[in-house]
This record gives C-alpha cells, structure tokens and sequence, in this order.
C-alpha cells in the first residue's frame, strides 16, 4: 500500500511539474506576444502615420488578444490540474479505480 | 510634453500662429487626441513593465505573480488599445493623415490650394470641417460609417502595395463604388423653396445616384489634379 501511495505521489508530482512548466512556459510566450504588441500600439501611437495605424490596429491587436487568451488558457490548465490532483486526494486510495479493482 | 506629429490638429490646419514658441515646446497639451495619446501611452508603458519584470526576474507563479501578469496582460494593454484605437481613429479622419500616403499628395495639395476652383478645395477652407475634409465627404453616412470608411481606406492600400504604383502611367487613385450623393446631401438640402431649376429636373436622378453632384456639368470636378490629364488608353489598361 506505501509503495502504490508512493508510486501516486511521484505520479502527482510528475503531473504537476509538467503543468506547471507549461504553465510558466505558456505565460512567457503570453509576455511575449504582448510585449510584440505594445510595441505595435506604441509605435502608432508616437508615429501616426498609416503604417504604423494600420499595424498597431491589425496585428497589434490579433496578438495582444491572442497573449492574453494564451495566459488565461495556462491559468484554466493549472487550475484544472490542481482540482484534478485534490480530488484523487481527497479519494480513499490515491491509485486509480482500475488499480484498485486488481 | 508634447508630440508635434505630422497629423496634429495644429499641423493639419496649418495654423502657424496656434503653435507654443520654441521655448515653451515640452510642455503638456490637453486636447483630446494627446490626452488619449498620453494615456495609452502610459498605459502600454505600465504593461511593459511588469512583463519584462516577469521576464528577466522569472517569479514562481504564485497567486500575485499571476495577478500581476493578468494586469499587465489583461487590463493595461486592453486600455492602452483602446484609447490608442480611439485616438489613432481620431487621427486618420485628418486631412494630413490621408495626405502621408504619397499618391494622395497631389489631391492634398489641391485641396491646401487657396487658388483652386474644385470642390474639395473649396470645402476645405470651411473652419468647421476643414482639416478633416477628406474624411468628411469620403465617409459613407451610417451607424458604422467609421469602420466601413476605414476598411475601405485598408482595401486602398492592399491594392497600394500589391499593385505596382509606381509603374509610370499607372491609374491614378480611384473609388471602388460611384460616390455617394448622400454624402453631399446630408449637409446640403437638395429641396427647398430656392432650389435651382437643374436640381428639380434631376430629382430622380440625384436621389438614384444615376445623377452625381460632384460629375462634371454639375458641381465637379471635385478634385483638380493630374488625373484628368492621364492618357485614356493607359487609365483604361490598368487593373481596376
């Protein structure tokens, strides 16, 4: 029984590292885009001339939206990782039904 | 501080006098435009801040972090967008703004002509609407006049740097769609109890847009530039 308990915990572990490494990864591309974007919308904003507009209106806001959406799909992946990691704790053997049966 | 962009409302109308001297150049104005500017500016600047800092510190990703990452993602550069969509909106309704496109050059510079007889010259010395002439009467009449105007500017210049403007004898800069009367009539009233003879026979026609009120005959041209002296046969084999 310690060596499964053992076993679901280094299971758990590995999962949450893995989550939380493609939650910090996901967030730095989010920082990324934005910061590509700011760039856009700065630069019309002190050079208002077409391109500049144009640029800052199109591709600044694609990646600006696509940055954010980016960084609240990393937070909703990390927090449906942590609900699903409390709730095989909060289970009466931390190994999965399939196991349990056997 | 103070921007003197080329498309400032100062620099648009041409006002010499409205401009603050040399010395006092650095100091904040507060019109609309540089307002907005300013905080968008600042806005996008906060932005960048924390997620540089985020960046080159590399935080665990706890709550605040989160929290500071969802400002600097979420609410500054959404605001900072926002205000700079609305003033950069703001500063393409200028009459300098559609004038920094070089193949509209000779139709600014008609318009600035005090000289000139066409039409878009003479409404632009009106003070109401002067520096945003082009806008004024180029913008279809609607809700979302705005917006279909500027799409239609974005269509312009695709067709600007797919196509090879600077070919000689290419087209000159044209409409997509025969203007549209309602843009002359929605200041001007076609009827009344002084209406000119031409109008009450071409009633139908006006009000059809088979009749252009800015069509030579009528009230046009309304633009005297160059165009008119483009040879036929090339306007013709050129790509519309």
């Amino acid at each position: 029984m310690s060596e499964s308990t053992s076993e679901g915990g280094v299971t758990r572990a590995k999962v949450a590292e893995h989550v939380s490494e493609t939650v910090e990864k996901r967030a730095r591309w989010a920082c990324y885009l934005s910061l590509v974007a700011l760039g856009f919308i700065g630069w019309s904003l002190i050079s208002q001339k077409p391109l500049p507009v144009i640029f800052a209106m199109t591709i600044g806001q694609l990646l600006g939206t696509l940055s954010l959406l980016l960084f609240l799909g990393s937070i909703a992946l990390d927090v449906r990782a942590r609900y699903k990691i409390k709730r095989t704790d909060l289970m009466p053997s931390s190994l999965p039904p399939s196991k349990q049966k056997d | 501080m103070l921007w003197h962009s080329p498309c400032s409302a100062d620099h648009a109308r041409g006002e010499v006098r409205r401009r603050a001297p040399s010395h006092a150049r650095g100091i904040v104005t507060f019109d609309f435009p540089h307002l907005l500017n300013l905080g968008a500016l600042i806005c996008a600047a906060a932005s960048a801040v924390v997620l540089l800092w985020y960046l080159i510190r590399r935080p665990p990703l706890n709550r605040s972090t989160r929290v500071w990452l969802f400002a600097g993602l979420g609410p500054l550069p959404i605001a900072a967008a926002m205000a700079g969509n609305v003033s950069n909106l703001e500063v393409t309704k200028k009459r300098e703004f559609c004038g920094s496109c070089h193949v509209m050059v000779p139709y600014t510079d008609d318009v600035k002509n005090p000289e000139s007889p066409g039409l878009a010259a003479k409404h632009s010395k009106n003070k109401w609407f002067g520096d945003e002439s082009c806008y004024t009467c180029h913008a279809d009449y609607g809700m979302f006049g705005l917006v279909v105007t500027k799409i239609g500017g974005m269509h312009h210049v695709w067709d600007y740097y797919t196509d090879d403007w600077d070919a000689p004898g290419h087209r000159p800069p044209k409409l997509y769609k025969p203007y549209n009367n309602a843009s002359c009539t929605q200041c001007h009233a076609s009827s009344g109890p002084r209406e000119p003879l031409e109008h009450k026979v071409h009633k139908a026609g006006i009000e059809s847009g088979a009749v252009g009120c800015g069509k030579v005959g009528c009230h046009g041209p309304p633009h005297r530039v160059r165009e008119h002296a483009v040879v036929p046969e090339k306007v013709e084999g050129a790509k519309l």
